[in-house]
């Protein structure tokens, strides 16, 4: 399965990203670069779980305020500052979820639902992608996160383990039980 | 449980699209928005704090009525012990206490007067006002019974006669003209007055602003270069409000 690169970064492009942060500590205008590096990134991970576009933008907004807002208390652990934007947009999604602002939605792909019941050595017929979609449907919260982070938006383990504050190899063993849990239902 | 809406193949947005819609101006409008204001900040109350009172302060210093103020007023130690020394002549001397009554008109006191049975037919007049005269009416009290009314709010506000804040004055500065004013909008309603009368020191409440004539008989005659003390002196503000005023020494002059 090939991983999303967008999230690793070398050495100097951290060390670029944390002069930005730096700066932006001072006046809150050094902040544009790291909004126009973010934006896109963080817009498709919010839009990715609801089905309202305009929503969804407002909410990456709100993202970048809070980011803004709480900057002073943001401390640099070596990985990519979009780790900690991801967490605020988890966050910030949930409440407008719990806001009945938006409905939680999972968004597939044909293709990576073909490749999960090849996975699962069954055919693929529609009526099994209709089955695989009811599954999807009724993993826990947490085992959708894992599914989605991992299998729909190919995100490495260490991204992964970065966005739920978990360790590379926890997020690696969690993606796992969380597909054999959808295994099971599936199965069924 | 809530129930999970399911998506497939959703039309992909463009990058072109999503970078359309970055809005940074609005971010930015929006976060200072949520800052607080500048004199909510803790350091507009550190060092702007402290410069707005050491501007303060330096007015207080340099204003001098108020600083004359303080030196009557009854936080000022050398006042206080100047006081204390009056009150303790008074206690041992069990002085008479004299009230005037100002409530009577001068149309209720004419009658008084041309009504031959009247015993104050002879009383002196006093002239506090257009309307009001004072009616001596003479109580046997304790000076040290009469107690503070505690209505009253010191505010420091600084009174004096016919421009004379303290020390020398001249028996025609006291005894005619305005008598105790202060600012416009205070109207003094009352106060003590120790004086020398011939036999002892004695206090006395007045009802207005000015020195009885039964009383400024006494200073003529017993207080020239002798000092007398106005304290006790409460003024109604505009709005009503009541206040006490610092008190007032002076040395008699002919």
């Amino acid at each position: 399965m090939t991983v999303n690169p967008v999230y690793h970064q070398t050495s100097d492009k951290l060390q670029q990203e944390l002069d930005w942060i730096t700066s932006a500590k001072q006046d809150p205008e050094c902040f544009g670069p790291l909004y126009k590096k973010y934006h896109e990134q963080i817009f498709r991970y919010i839009y990715q779980r609801m089905d309202d576009q305009e929503l969804a933008f407002d909410v990456t907004s709100q993202v970048f305020i809070k980011a803004m807002n709480n900057l002073h208390k943001y401390e640099y652990r070596g990985v990519p500052f979009s780790s900690w934007l991801y967490r605020i947009a988890k966050s910030e999604l949930y409440q407008a979820f719990r806001d009945r602002k938006a409905r939680k939605t999972v968004n597939v792909e044909s293709m990576h639902l073909f490749e999960m019941i090849e996975d699962f050595e069954e055919d693929d017929s529609s009526e099994n992608k209709k089955r695989l979609l009811k599954c999807l449907t009724l993993l826990k919260a947490n085992d959708l996160q894992l599914i989605e982070l991992r299998y729909f938006e190919r995100r490495s383990y260490r991204e992964i383990g970065d966005i739920l504050e978990i360790t590379e190899n926890n997020a690696k063993v969690k993606a796992f039980r969380a597909l054999e849990r959808l295994k099971k239902l599936f199965m069924k | 449980m809530e129930k999970i809406k399911t998506i497939v193949d959703r039309e992909r947005l463009g990058s072109d699209y999503i970078e359309s819609r970055q809005n940074f101006g609005k971010v930015l409008n929006e976060v200072n928005q949520l800052k607080p204001p500048v004199w909510k900040s803790a350091w507009f109350y550190g060092p702007v704090g402290m410069s707005v009172l050491a501007v303060v302060v330096s007015i207080t210093a340099f204003d001098p009525p108020s600083s004359l103020a303080m030196k009557n007023s009854e936080d000022n130690p050398d006042y206080k012990e100047l006081i204390a020394h009056v009150k303790s002549e008074s206690k041992t001397t069990s002085k008479t206490a004299i009230t005037y009554d100002n409530t009577s008109t001068l149309k209720e006191l004419q009658e008084e007067v041309s009504d031959p049975s009247s015993p104050i037919k002879n009383k002196p007049v006093n002239t506090i006002s257009n309307e009001t005269v004072a009616k001596p009416n003479v109580t046997e009290e304790h000076t040290e019974e009469v107690k503070e009314d505690e209505k009253f709010i010191y505010k420091g506000n600084f009174p004096h006669i016919n421009g004379v804040f303290n020390g020398d004055i001249t028996l025609n500065q006291l005894l005619n003209g305005d008598g105790i004013t202060s600012n416009p909008n205070l109207t003094i309603k009352e106060f003590s007055i120790s004086y020398f009368d011939g036999n002892d020191i004695v206090s006395s409440n007045v009802q207005g602003n000015k020195i009885p004539f039964e009383i400024g008989s006494k200073i003529k005659a017993f207080n020239i270069g002798e000092m007398i003390y106005i304290t006790n002196i409460k003024a109604q503000h505009l709005n009503g409000a009541l206040v006490s005023m610092s008190s007032l020494n002076y040395v008699v002059q002919k």
